[in-house]
C-alpha cells in the first residue's frame, strides 16, 4: 500500500498518522518527540541510508504566513540528542504554512525503492491543497546523493493571494521565488569531489548553492512546458518531470534528476484530486494550492501536481 | 574599425564567463561512502556513433506513456441499456521497440454480450500497434450487466475492462387521456413544533418522490404484448415515457440520426436521460440516451437504428417500477383497460421559481389562484384542555395565535405555466419551506390619500387593532396598484381613530403617491407552508393543454426580527 488516504484535526495528529503509513510502508522509524526549542513534534524515520525529520510549529508566522507551520529536512543518520531539531549534515527546514486542521483530507504517498520518498498532500479544506515531502530524486549524470525535502508556503497578502505566478509565492520545485518567505524546496547535490551540499532556490543569481527548477521562472527547466495545456484531441495533459540544476560554475548548471513519482501538470481538464490513468499507471491529481477560483481566495490557476500511485 | 568595437555586440558583458569558479566550501559528506547505488551514472553510447558526448538520459512525459499496455477505456458503464449498445475497446502496445503477445482476451458473465476481436489469440502486437474490440450489449439477458472483459499479455498481469449497466425496456403503451394523467410528487418533511407553534422543519428527501398513475387501452396484438411484457418483466425498470411531455416530430428522421429537431423547452429533457421515440403501435419503439439539449434540437448519444418519420412522437423518460401490478379490465377478447401506477426510480430535478418578488428572506406567491373552484379558509388553533371530567375544563392557548390556512389552486394552460407551478411546489418542497402568500382578497380599504414620505395608512375600520394585535399573519400587507405595481410592508401599529378609520404605522414609507382610487386591493401577507407533503399535478391533456394542481397553505410563525436573511423556519 503505497497510497493511503486518511484525516486528521491537527499537525501533530498528521504527524503521527504519517508515521503510521510510513511504517507500514518500509520506513524505519526513529522517533516522534516535543520539540524542545518550539511548539510542536518532531518525527525522524529512514529508508535505506536517507534520513529525515518532519516537524510542526504551532505558533509563529505573521498575517502572510500563518502558522500552523508543517516541515520536513534532511539528514544523515539519526542523533537521539534532547533536541530534536539538531541532526548530522542537515538541510534548513522546508516549511509549510497555514496547515490548519481540520483537515478534508490526507494523502499519502511512499516508495522505500529504487528511489525512496515520502509525498504527503494535505487538502486543508474542500479544494485547498498543501503539498511536503522528502525523498531521492532520480539522479541524472555526476550526481550522488540527490535527498530533497520540500514544503509550499503560499504568501496570504490580499493582493497577492490569487496571483499565482507571483514569487512572493513558494512553490514545491519551483525556483521562482523572492525571499518574502523561505525557500520550500532544498536539494543535496553532490558532484565533483565535492559533498554536503544542499541547494536550495535562491533569489540571487550568484549563489553557488542555488537550485533551478520548476515551471514559473524564466529560466526554469519547464518554464515553456508550463504553457503546454492539455491534448484537444484527448483532454488529457502530459506529466512533466521536476528537472533539478544546480551552478557547476563558470555559469554552467547541471541537471542533477527530478523527483520519483512526482510531476508538474496543467488541471485545465482535471479536478483537483480526480486520477489519471496511463496505461497501468494511476495518477492522483491535485492544484499547486487551489484551482482557479474566485477573487479573494488563494488560487494557483492550472499549475498542479500529478502523484504516481504505485501499488 | 577595430573589433574590440563589436565587442558589446558579442557578449552580454555580464562576464558570466568569465568569473572564476566560486571557492567551494564544503567538507567531504559521511553519508557518501553508504549510497553506491545512488551515486554517478554513465550512459554507454555505441561506438558507431560518432559524437561521443557524455550525459544522462533525461525523463520526459514519454517516460509516463511509452513503455507499457493502454487499454481505453477501462470501464464501460453503459448506464439504461435500453437498445443495442455498441462500444469500442482500444488496445495499444505503446512499448516503443518490444513486440507483445496478446495469449487471452476473455469475457467473464457476457451473457448477451457480443465480442467482436480483431483476430484470435495468441494474438501478435508489433510495438506501437493497437486493435479495437468491439462490444455489442443487448436488450436481452439479465438485468444487471457486470462483465469483465480481461487482457492478457505473455509476461503482463490480466488488464480487466469492467462493464456495468442496467438493462430496461421500454413502457410503450399509450395512456387514455380521456380520463387524464394523474402524476404525483411525495416529499417528506420532520416537523417539530414548540407550543407556541415555532417550528423546525427537516426536508428528509432531497428529491421528491415522483409517480405517475394512468389508464392505457390495448388491443390486439398490443394487448398480448402488454400480457407477455408485464408477465416476464414486471419486477423489472422501465423505461417511463413521461407522457404529458410528449411532442410530434416535425419532420421525417432518417435512420442513424443523432440530432432530432424538436422543442426541448420546459419538458423533462435532461443530459445524460434517455428519450422514447414511438410509432404508431407499442412495438415501434426506441429509447435513446440524450448528450446534448439544443433551443430546437436535442442530440442523442448514439445513432437511432430505425428511420423514424414526421408525427413519431418524441417524448422525455425517466425510469420507473411499477408500484404495484396493473389491474386489467377486460373490455372485449381483443381489447382490455389497464390501470397502471408506476413509481421514478431516479431523482427528478426541477429548479425552484427564480423569479419571484422577494419579502423578508422568501418568495411571495403573487400568482392569484384560480377560483373556477370554492377555495376554504380556515383556522388552526392548538388548544390545550385540562378536563378531569368532574369540574370546568381548564382551557389554554399557549401560542395566542391562529395558524390560518387557505387552499390555492392552479390551473395551467402550455408548458411554461406547468413549468412555474412545477417551480412552486419544488419550493415549497412539500411542508418544508416557507413563503409569503397573500389572501388575495380586499381586506383592507384605503380611505385617504398617501404620501409618498408617510409611514401611515388610514383605512377602513376592520376590527385589526382590536383583534390581531400585530401577530403573524395579520400583520404584513401586499398593496396592489391598478398600474400593477405591488407593493410589501409590515404593519408595526395600528390605532383606532374611530369607528370609521384605523390608522397603520408601516416600517417604511411606500415610495409613491397613493390615491384610495389607484388601489386595486390591499391584502394580508402570510408567510406559510404546505401543509401536505404531497402535491398532485392532473393532466387533462398533454403538456400543450391543461392541468390542475391543488394545496392547501398554511401559516407558520415568522420571526419577528427583521433581518432579510432566511428565516429559522
Amino acid at each position: 500500500m503505497a497510497y493511503a488516504t486518511s484525516a486528521a484535526n491537527d499537525p501533530n495528529e498528521l504527524l503521527d498518522k504519517l508515521r503510521l503509513f510510513a511504517q507500514g510502508n518500509g520506513w524505519a522509524i526513529d522517533g516522534l518527540r516535543d520539540r524542545t526549542t518550539k511548539t510542536g513534534r518532531a518525527l525522524s524515520l529512514h529508508a535505506g541510508p536517507l534520513y529525515a525529520t518532519f516537524l510542526t510549529e504551532l505558533t509563529g508566522g505573521d498575517g502572510n504566513r500563518p502558522p500552523p507551520f508543517v516541515g520536513a529536512f534532511g539528514h544523515t543518520g539519526y542523533v537521539a540528542n534532547a533536541n530534536a531539531d539538531v541532526q548530522n549534515e542537515a538541510s534548513a527546514i522546508a516549511w509549510t504554512n497555514y496547515a490548519q486542521g481540520p483537515y478534508s483530507a490526507v494523502h499519502f504517498f511512499s516508495q522505500v525503492a529504487p528511489q525512496p520518498y515520502l509525498h504527503i498532500v494535505l487538502e486543508t479544506q474542500a479544494g485547498t491543497f498543501k503539498h511536503f515531502g522528502t525523498g531521492r530524486l532520480v539522479t541524472a549524470g555526476a550526481v550522488h546523493t540527490g535527498q530533497y525535502v520540500y514544503g509550499s508556503q503560499w504568501f496570504y497578502d490580499a493582493n497577492h493571494i490569487n496571483s499565482p505566478d507571483d514569487q512572493r509565492h513558494a512553490v514545491a520545485f519551483d525556483d521562482a521565488w523572492y525571499n518574502f518567505v523561505s525557500p520550500v524546496t532544498r536539494v543535496r547535490a553532490d558532484y565533483d569531489g565535492v559533498a554536503s551540499r544542499w541547494h536550495s532556490v535562491s533569489d540571487s543569481d550568484t549563489d553557488t548553492r542555488r537550485l533551478l527548477c520548476g515551471w514559473r521562472g524564466r529560466a526554469a527547466p519547464i518554464n515553456l512546458l508550463k504553457d503546454l495545456g492539455h491534448s484537444t484531441l484527448t483532454g488529457r495533459a502530459p506529466g512533466q518531470p521536476l528537472w533539478c540544476a544546480v551552478p557547476r560554475g563558470a555559469g554552467l548548471f547541471s541537471d542533477v534528476g527530478h523527483p520519483p513519482d512526482l510531476r508538474f501538470i496543467r488541471l485545465d481538464s482535471y479536478a483537483p484530486g480526480e486520477e489519471l490513468t496511463l496505461g497501468s499507471d494511476r495518477w492522483k491529481l491535485f492544484p499547486v494550492h487551489r484551482k482557479n477560483g474566485p477573487a479573494g481566495t488563494p488560487n494557483s490557476g492550472i499549475y498542479g501536481y500529478a502523484y504516481r500511485i504505485t501499488d | 574599425m577595430p573589433w574590440t568595437a563589436l565587442w558589446p555586440l558579442t557578449f552580454s558583458g555580464q562576464g558570466d564567463y568569465f568569473t572564476s569558479p566560486p571557492v567551494w566550501d564544503g567538507r567531504a559528506g559521511g553519508a557518501l561512502g553508504s549510497e553506491p547505488r545512488f551515486g554517478a551514472r554513465s550512459v554507454a553510447v555505441p561506438q558507431h556513433v560518432a559524437d561521443q558526448r557524455r550525459g544522462a538520459l533525461q525523463a520526459m512525459f514519454g517516460e509516463d506513456f511509452f513503455d507499457r499496455i493502454h487499454v481505453e477505456p477501462r470501464v464501460l458503464n453503459l448506464g439504461n441499456v435500453s437498445s443495442v449498445q455498441q462500444r469500442a475497446v482500444r488496445v495499444w502496445n505503446a512499448y516503443r521497440a518490444r513486440a507483445l503477445t496478446l495469449t487471452d482476451a476473455a469475457l467473464v458473465a457476457g451473457e448477451g454480450i457480443v465480442l467482436t476481436a480483431p483476430g484470435a489469440t495468441p494474438l501478435p502486437f508489433a510495438p506501437l500497434s493497437e486493435r479495437t474490440w468491439q462490444i455489442a450489449v443487448g436488450t436481452d439477458g439479465p438485468p444487471v450487466i457486470a462483465a469483465t472483459l480481461s487482457f492478457q499479455f505473455a509476461g503482463f498481469g490480466a488488464i480487466p475492462v469492467v462493464i456495468t449497466g442496467q438493462r430496461i425496456v421500454a413502457w410503450a403503451f399509450a395512456p387514455d387521456w380521456s380520463r387524464g394523467v394523474l402524476e404525483r410528487l411525495a416529499w417528506k418533511t420532520d416537523i417539530l413544533t414548540s407550543p407556541t407553534q415555532v417550528e423546525q422543519r427537516r426536508g428528509l428527501r432531497s428529491a421528491p418522490r415522483r409517480s405517475f398513475e394512468a389508464r392505457m387501452i390495448v388491443d390486439g396484438r398490443e394487448r398480448v404484448l402488454l400480457d407477455l411484457a408485464v408477465f416476464g418483466w414486471g419486477g423489472r425498470t422501465w423505461a417511463l415515457p413521461i407522457w404529458p411531455d410528449v411532442q410530434w416530430l416535425a419532420n421525417e428522421h432518417a435512420l442513424g440520426v443523432r440530432v432530432i429537431a424538436c422543442d426541448p423547452a420546459h419538458r423533462d429533457f435532461r443530459v445524460g436521460g434517455l428519450v422514447q421515440l414511438c410509432g404508431k403501435t407499442a412495438f415501434e419503439v426506441e429509447v435513446a440516451e440524450v448528450e446534448a439539449i439544443g433551443a430546437i434540437s436535442i442530440t442523442l448519444r448514439h445513432p437511432t437504428t430505425k428511420a423514424w418519420p414526421r408525427g413519431t412522437r418524441l417524448y422525455p423518460v425517466r425510469t420507473a417500477r411499477l408500484a404495484e401490478l396493473p389491474k386489467v379490465t377486460r373490455l372485449s377478447d381483443q381489447a382490455a383497460a389497464i390501470s397502471a401506477r408506476f413509481d421514478i426510480v431516479e431523482s427528478c430535478d426541477w429548479p425552484t421559481v427564480a423569479d419571484a418578488p422577494m419579502y423578508r428572506g422568501h418568495p411571495v406567491l403573487a400568482q392569484r389562484p384560480d377560483e373556477t373552484e370554492a377555495l376554504s379558509n380556515g383556522w388552526q388553533r392548538v388548544l390545550l384542555t385540562l378536563d378531569n371530567d368532574f369540574g370546568r375544563p381548564f382551557v389554554m392557548d399557549p401560542a395566542d395565535w391562529a395558524a390560518v390556512s387557505q387552499a390555492h389552486h392552479w390551473r395551467m394552460h402550455g408548458r411554461a405555466e406547468r413549468s412555474a407551478v412545477r417551480s412552486w411546489l419544488y419550493t415549497l418542497r412539500g411542508r418544508q419551506c416557507a413563503v409569503w402568500r397573500p389572501t388575495h382578497a380586499d381586506d383592507l380599504v384605503l380611505v385617504a390619500n398617501v404620501a409618498g414620505t408617510a409611514t401611515a395608512l388610514d383605512v377602513a375600520n376592520v376590527g385589526l387593532a382590536r383583534f390581531a394585535g400585530l401577530r403573524p399573519g395579520r400583520r404584513d400587507l401586499r398593496i396592489e396598484l391598478r398600474n400593477g405595481q405591488a407593493i410589501h410592508r409590515r404593519i408595526t401599529a395600528a390605532v383606532a381613530l374611530d369607528d370609521e378609520i384605523e390608522r397603520l404605522t408601516i416600517d417604511t414609507a411606500i415610495g409613491v403617491d397613493i390615491r384610495p382610487q389607484a388601489v386595486q386591493r390591499i391584502s394580508f401577507l402570510v408567510l406559510s407552508r404546505g401543509d401536505s407533503d404531497e402535491a398532485e399535478i392532473e393532466h387533462h391533456t398533454d403538456s400543450d393543454g391543461a392541468a390542475d394542481a391543488s394545496l392547501v397553505l398554511r401559516a407558520v410563525r415568522d420571526p419577528d426580527s427583521d433581518d432579510s436573511g432566511p428565516a429559522p423556519a
